[in-house]
């Protein structure tokens, strides 16, 4: 709401300068209030203890509830992908397409890494075959990452007072 | 393999539609009801998709 003020065409002609305007706008609550460093930096901590761990933003945050239950979520899905034989893709897979589903299961955060290492999932150096469902697990996979991003992005906003 | 796919999309549907209705927020009753709203949507979707690339061959 402040950004769309901030660069409305009148903004200038309101005293404040055409500097001022082009500023990037602060963040705001979901009341519309400026948030504090403090609360930034609370925000911040939460998203990256999120993309850690899932669910442990919102643990951070004392939203134990919403955290257990949307950590369940990405859980089930990461297990069910890697029950069928997903496919973990590396960020340096020479398909492009490849490479976007490796940075969606990054989402994972160290698990990806952790998954890798100990070859728990196939990747394009597994000595074995692809199974069938490697395709289908992988989507589980991404869809798991992809959702631990949202996580990160949930307890940010609610740190910062932007979702209740 | 037909069975497999459909455990699939079940559980897939559940899962995603259970986070994106718990991200929504409300209470327990909402949730529960916004989870089987956007599971049947998806799930829905994901037959419908099936069927016509079964049908296009």
């Amino acid at each position: 709401m402040a950004k769309a003020e901030a660069n409305s065409p009148g903004a200038g002609a309101n005293g404040t300068s055409d500097k001022a305007a082009s500023r990037p706008a602060p963040a705001v609550s979901a009341a519309g209030a400026a948030v504090s460093g403090a609360d930034q930096l609370r925000g911040r901590k939460a998203a990256l203890f999120a993309w850690l761990i899932p669910g442990a933003g919102h643990f951070f945050l004392g939203r134990r509830g919403r955290g257990a239950a949307m950590a369940a979520c990405v859980a089930g899905c990461l297990l069910t992908g890697l029950l069928i034989d997903g496919r973990l893709y590396a960020l340096s897979e020479p398909a492009p397409l490849f490479r976007l589903g490796a940075w969606g299961e990054l989402g994972l955060g160290p698990l990806f890494f952790l998954l890798r290492l100990l070859g728990l999932a196939y990747d394009a150096h597994s000595p074995l075959a692809l199974a069938p469902t490697s395709g289908n697990g992988a989507v589980f996979l991404i869809s798991a990452g992809l959702m631990n991003y949202l996580m990160a992005l949930d307890a940010y906003d609610l740190a910062i007072g932007r979702r209740r | 393999m037909l069975r497999d796919h459909l455990i699939q999309i079940v559980l897939y549907s559940l899962f995603a539609g259970g986070f994106f209705a718990v991200r929504r927020g409300g209470d327990r009753a909402a949730i529960y009801k916004r989870t089987a709203k956007y599971a049947g949507w998806m799930a829905g979707l994901a037959l419908a998709i099936g069927w016509l690339m079964l049908a296009t061959g």
